[in-house]
């Protein structure tokens, strides 16, 4: 193991326990991973594949049933300010405004109050939006609440900013752009991102490396490294014929997995994927509850 | 709505009034004349139906097709209340009913909300008292007067407790409800950034709360005037239910009416007040 890692997921395994059927459910297994700092991981995997619970661990909101996870060195216990997370749904306040928002993050660090503005509204400008520092969230248009929550994540500094699946629920345009801007946010902070998604294009345009996780249960099946993109639009890397070859070689690895998971849902009747997702974030949730 | 990635402000600032909607920009009278027009038209439409009472209240029983002894006509009811008015027996009444409903409202919030904070956010008590609440709840608080009467008597404190009482269910309910259904994500985000249980339930599951909460509390106003008109009838001297009631039993229809029209316009009044800070209240909760 190397000790300059920033991030070292070691033997990080978790085990649910079924609700009812006294069966447990193994939702990730003996996953390792390393993450250099500054660096640019992305984790793709068939739906259920416990991306979801693996993000939770790193963000300390649930713990591993065995294996541990080092961020400089320390091991996670807990949630702490050197992690930001960004969620799918954003998680704004809406009773706050966007700069207001962004202060929601710094209150829990304790920054002083004029120091707080200072800083949401520099985070604001760095996602093009200080203009929208006194509009509520229902008055932003999806790309910009999840610029917003990006700006959130990035104010209070983390070392690990952890991105779950965040371009989700946004249309492929502003997808696209949003894409374009979170490489040139990392570019200019040097900071060290996971990023989870579906996107295969998502993942070779953004990621360092891509890590592609097996069916349930979880585990890291193949690390594909990503030559760097020259600094362009997404559109644009898109075309490259190494773009091609790299998504070609995740789709490969990806596609025995999708086969499996789909299997999965085929031999049981279980609702489409959406519905079996969310029946494994609650429970997800209701765990991460009785740990705190 | 167009997404907007350019940080220059021309650019950022059209989009932000596609996105925020009519701002604070100034308009042209072209655009007002439509808007004004529909305004009138609406306001006509809904006032037919008022129109239409009124008329049928002064007519039918002028005419004789209904016994103006049992319904007096309109004109006649507010000449009296006119004259209430200006005797003070209006107001004294009118004020010692309100005074009631207020104690006895106050009380409910001041015990309601607390209470259905600590239930909602604690499920182990939510678990064990939802039964019990399911089960005065559906028990119409007026069934139960009679036990407050044999309990506590007729006198002053039988109302302020029976009013506190029937407008503690509903805010103790919707307490309990806007604490329960808080985006669960919300507090996974609050809980991410190194929030404490205590201070997640300060700055998220509070404030997320207060809409349903307050729509709880305007529930209770109108409870607490409702539920008071029926105790006054039962043993009271003073207040608009003892009016009503008493008028009634000393043939004096028109003032019967006069204190029912009085009680209609306090109910129509509050409630339209708090709605409109409900309204304000939750303005974010709406898309």
């Amino acid at each position: 193991m190397s000790t300059e890692a920033k991030l070292h997921i070691d033997h990080v395994t978790k085990t649910f326990q079924a609700r009812g059927a006294g069966q447990s459910l193994v939702a990730v297994q003996d996953v390792n991973l390393e993450i250099q700092d500054g660096e640019f991981l992305v984790i793709v995997g068939p739906s259920g594949c416990g991306k979801s619970t693996l993000l939770d661990i790193l963000s300390g909101l649930t713990l591993p049933s065995s294996g541990e996870v080092l961020i400089d060195g320390k091991p996670i216990t807990g949630p702490g300010p050197d992690r930001g997370i960004v969620f799918q749904q954003y998680a704004l306040l809406p009773w706050r405004t966007a700069a207001e928002n962004l202060e929601f993050g710094l209150e829990a660090t304790g920054v002083a109050k004029t120091e707080r503005r200072e800083r949401a509204l520099e985070h604001l400008e760095l996602v093009g939006l200080a203009d929208f520092a006194d509009s509520y969230p229902h008055q932003l248009s999806g790309g910009m609440k999840q610029r917003v929550a990006i700006a959130r994540s990035l104010a209070t500094d983390p070392e690990l900013l952890i991105m779950d699946e965040p371009f989700g629920a946004l249309d492929a345009l502003t997808r696209d752009a949003l894409q374009t801007q979170l490489r040139a946010i990392w570019k200019r902070t040097g900071k060290t991102i996971v990023f989870v998604t579906h996107g295969i294009d998502e993942a070779v345009y953004l990621g360092q490396r891509v890590a592609v996780m097996s069916a349930r249960p979880g585990r890291i099946k193949a690390l594909v490294d990503i030559p760097a993109w020259d600094d362009a639009e997404a559109a644009e890397v898109r075309a490259d014929p190494e773009f091609g070859r790299s998504s070609q070689v995740v789709w490969e690895q990806l596609r025995d997995e999708i086969a499996t998971s789909q299997g999965f849902s085929a031999t049981r009747p279980e609702p489409g994927r959406a519905g079996a997702r969310r029946v494994g974030r609650t429970r997800e949730l209701e765990e991460a509850g009785s740990v705190a | 709505m167009p997404e907007t990635l350019t940080t220059s402000p021309a650019a950022a600032r059209s989009s932000s009034e596609a996105a925020a909607g009519p701002g604070p920009r100034r308009r042209r009278l072209s655009e007002f004349a439509p808007r004004l027009q529909t305004i009138s038209t609406k306001a006509f439409v809904s006032s037919i139906g008022l129109i239409v009472l009124a008329a049928a209240w002064q007519i039918l029983p002028s005419a004789h097709i209904v016994d103006p002894a049992f319904i007096t006509p309109l004109s006649q009811v507010i000449s009296t209340w006119w004259h209430m008015l200006q005797d003070g027996s209006l107001w004294s009444n009118t004020s010692t009913s309100l005074l009631r409903a207020a104690i006895g409202f106050f009380a409910a919030v001041i015990v309601g909300v607390p209470l259905g904070l600590v239930i909602g956010a604690n499920r182990r008590a939510e678990d064990l008292l939802s039964p019990v609440l399911e089960l005065f709840r559906n028990t119409a608080p007026l069934a139960l007067l009679p036990v407050f009467i044999l309990i506590l008597g007729i006198g002053q404190v039988t109302k302020f407790v029976f009013v506190g009482y029937a407008c503690l269910f509903p805010i103790l309910l919707n307490t309990i409800a806007a604490v329960r259904t808080v985006d669960p994500l919300l507090v996974k985000a609050a809980r991410v950034f190194g929030y404490s249980q205590l201070r997640i339930f300060q700055k998220v599951v509070l404030p997320a709360s207060v809409p349903q909460i307050f729509t709880g509390i305007r529930l209770a106003a109108s409870y607490a005037l409702l539920v008071l008109i029926a105790a006054e009838y039962i043993g009271a001297n003073s207040g608009l239910g003892f009016l009503i009631d008493n008028s009634e039993q000393n043939f004096q229809t028109p003032m019967m009416y006069a204190a029912i029209i009085t009680m209609s316009l306090i109910g129509v009044l509050i409630n339209f007040d708090l709605l409109r800070i409900e309204r304000r209240l939750s303005t974010w909760r709406t898309a």
